[in-house]
């Protein structure tokens, strides 16, 4: 089960193994993602409806998968580990790095503070089924995040060991609440009826409008399941683990989609703030309020707790090279955690939980989200050119190129649409953001870059210069 | 009164989970100072402390009397990685080297916060060892000297395992990695878990054989430069 | 008092907490190393190591 690290020379079979065993499956399944399922999708629903739900599931589940194909290639060729930054920084350049490394930022703390308003509200609709109404959501808003922060700052998380038996429970409780209301165990039939009566509330206007939120069930898998090791024998064939991570939300999204669904008037569904827990409400059962309330506390604070790790290293990495004030780049000497950037990132995460409704949190992420699968489109397109095929030793190459590129840019291109269509403001607000960051960053940051340091990779100089 | 029962429960659950946390962090640690039990064997007249985070950090001679300081690093720094946990080997020289400082660094992300080489001024032709790599220099190498460093970093980076070597006046110093986090562990509530109790004397000895053959070779190098000078 | 009023203040008790463990820690910190030591590799151990002969 534990992996000896060999670097090369690994049989295949065990190369797998690494990939798709079961505790893999699981930790995916708990990790940054499956939150997606318990809260924020269902706004698709309230974007156009039932079916235009299900479909932008599906729509968003072939971007993602152009995203994990394209990803894969980069990934398994630039040596250093770091995602995209990284490989802004040996593709592109300093200013698309800064931009991408704030997209990370960004979208993690923008998730971290929906994940807090969910909690929020959780304890909010708990507190009204026992008879007290009102509760003040923020004090537990704001302690969701700052214990999580207090507990990545000390780094303490890194030593202790949950049994994977309980955490597999917000996985679990999704099947368990589908299995459960299919046998029947619900007070509540499930109820497709909309489906035949109004199945476009807003025309096919409305389907398009929904991919806006169809992304949130699998926002952040593409980092989710790229834990790269120091070491890589790059990997020859597809990449298994984003795939199976795909695959495994694809499942769970269409579970929880068929559930919520059936259980929930449309027009509700679309403004829930925890549509699973709420589905088992519906369904009159008490262990299955009990599993479902469980599961979306714990998958909502193990999300946050992934965003907050995340989004200090980042914003140190950028510190570290200079693309924003160097003071960023320090590590406690005791904890040995980048604590001023976790201490930073605090406030920024306090202000969208505290200030902003669930739905355009949501949406900031996701934009952010956008446009770093934006960025990827670009980059690829680039790395082929710069580099093609047999003037550099690349791990996987992922097949059909540039149609996965392409039908990632439009679906892309589709999705920014979708945002506009009623979050037009947030959609100018976050551009507007990039520009002026970028803006800030080419003048009064690029003179500290250390260009050079970029040009680690051993490749041949890129064709055309 | 169902549901003060239900607070009690709850409240009483949290309670236990703080506890067992507390405890198994204090496991954890106590773990973690016996990660370098084994060097005491490798090297002579070992003393062992513990570092401020808790990694512990030995001292000893080498069998020529040289000093020599071997710590661990956790790093858990780099987006997108596994945590890392390297082993770094300080060799300390009796008498000061003449000679520039340069170090290479392979796979460097930038984050490397324990590195020397993101601190050292001078850019300089990295060696071509297949991967990654970043070498710099204080200025003071002249052209001779850096290829031959580059020569010698090229062979000793052929082990994937290695990824710094600094050299100064002063010490020779090496980082390997000892260990790598445990995937799901880190996938899932970003976890530190090294699969291993101590690191392996064999792992240690070669280390530092690294570490003594750049030195010698560094020494080696001194001497062929005196006797031309003479 | 009402259970979850009493949840409410200690929330607000526990996040003011946290939040000064991690400025206080953080103000430590920042005064009692130099910023230098802090934001790079610690190297003035290299040198320092080769002049100490005992901790």
């Amino acid at each position: 089960m534990v992996d000896v690290k060999t670097p090369s020379g690994q049989p295949e079979r065990l190369q797998l193994l690494r990939v798709l065993g079961p505790a893999h499956i699981w930790a995916l399944g708990v990790g940054i993602v499956l939150v997606g399922e318990y809260m924020g999708w269902n706004f698709s629903i309230g974007k156009g409806g039932m079916i235009a739900g299900l479909i932008a599931c599906w729509v968003a589940g072939l971007l993602y998968t152009c995203v994990a194909m394209i990803d894969s290639e980069v990934t398994s060729t630039v040596a250093a580990a770091g995602g995209q930054y990284a490989q802004a920084k040996h593709i592109v350049g300093p200013l698309m790095a800064f931009n991408v490394g704030l997209f990370l930022v960004m979208t993690y703390t923008m998730l971290e503070a929906a994940n807090a308003i969910t909690i929020g509200y959780l304890l909010d609709t708990v507190a009204g089924m026992q008879g007290h109404s009102g509760l003040k959501q923020q004090p537990f808003i704001i302690l969701s995040i700052m214990a999580l922060a207090w507990l990545n700052y000390r780094g303490v998380l890194a030593t202790l060991t949950f049994n994977l038996v309980i955490t597999a429970i917000a996985f679990v409780a999704i099947i368990a609440l589908f299995l459960a209301v299919q046998l029947g165990a619900s007070n509540v039939p499930l109820d497709f009826s909309a489906v035949t009566t109004d199945p476009l509330p807003y025309g096919w206007v409305g389907v398009v409008a929904s991919l806006h939120f169809g992304l949130w069930y699998y926002l952040g898998i593409e980092g989710t399941c790229q834990a790269a090791e120091e070491v890589r024998s790059p990997a020859r064939s597809l990449p298994y683990g984003t795939m199976a991570g795909i695959m495994t939300l694809l499942i769970a999204a269409t579970m929880t989609w068929y559930v919520c669904s059936g259980l929930i008037p449309w027009e509700y569904l679309g403004q829930a703030g925890t549509p699973l827990f709420d589905a088992a409400r519906v369904s009159g059962s008490s262990t299955l309020m009990v599993l479902l309330f469980v599961g979306t506390i714990f998958s909502t604070l193990a999300s946050a707790n992934g965003c907050i790790n995340d989004a200090s290293r980042a914003w140190f990495s950028m510190g570290r090279d200079r693309y924003l004030p160097s003071w960023f780049g320090a590590v406690h000497p005791q904890y040995r955690t980048p604590y001023r950037s976790i201490v930073f990132l605090v406030p920024i995460a306090l202000i969208f939980a505290l200030g902003a409704p669930l739905d355009q949190v949501v949406t900031f992420s996701i934009l952010s989200g956008l446009l770093g699968y934006t960025f990827m489109t670009f980059n690829m397109v680039m790395f082929r050119n710069k580099w093609p095929l047999g003037t550099i030793k690349r791990g996987y190459v992922h097949p059909m190129h540039p149609l996965p590129t392409f039908v990632l840019l439009i679906l892309c291109a589709t999705a920014y649409f979708a945002v506009f269509l009623g979050y037009g403001t947030q959609l100018i607000a976050m551009v507007g953001f990039y520009i002026i960051a970028s803006l800030w960053f080419h003048f009064r940051r690029y003179r500290y870059v250390r260009r050079g340091d970029q040009f680690t990779m051993p490749w041949p100089k890129p064709k055309g210069y | 009164m169902t549901s003060y029962a239900f607070l009690i429960f709850a409240v009483a659950l949290l309670a236990w989970i703080v506890a067992r946390g507390i405890r198994e962090h204090r496991d954890a640690v106590a773990l973690r100072h016996r990660l370098l039990d084994e060097a005491t064997d490798v090297v002579d007249g070992a003393r062992l402390t513990i570092a401020p985070d808790q990694f512990p950090v030995v001292w000893g001679h080498v069998d020529d009397g040289r000093r020599i300081k071997i710590e661990l690093i956790a790093d858990t720094m780099v987006t997108r990685r596994l945590p890392q946990l390297w082993l770094r080997i300080t060799l300390i020289e009796t008498i000061e080297r003449g000679g520039p400082t340069v170090g290479a660094l392979a796979r460097p992300t930038g984050a490397e916060y324990y590195s020397l080489v993101h601190d050292l001024p001078e850019w300089m032709a990295p060696p071509e060892t297949g991967t990654s790599m970043l070498m710099r220099g204080d200025g003071r190498a002249t052209a001779l000297e850096a290829a031959l460093l580059r020569t010698r970093f090229q062979r000793l980076f052929a082990d994937p395992l290695l990824k710094e070597v600094v050299v100064t006046p002063r010490a020779t110093r090496l980082m390997v990695q000892a260990s790598e986090g445990e995937r799901a562990a880190h996938l899932f509530l970003r976890q530190t878990r090294f699969p291993l109790a101590t690191v392996p004397a064999d792992a240690i000895r070669s280390a530092i054989a690294m570490a003594k053959s750049m030195s010698t070779h560094l020494a080696e190098q001194d001497r062929a430069d005196t006797h031309q000078a003479a | 008092m009402d259970i979850w009023t009493f949840l409410e203040y200690a929330a607000w008790a526990l996040s003011a907490l946290f939040g000064a463990l991690m400025l206080y820690d953080m103000v430590r910190i920042d005064t009692t190393y130099d910023n230098e030591l802090l934001t790079s590799s610690r190297e003035g151990e290299i040198e320092a190591a080769a002049e100490r002969h005992t901790i």
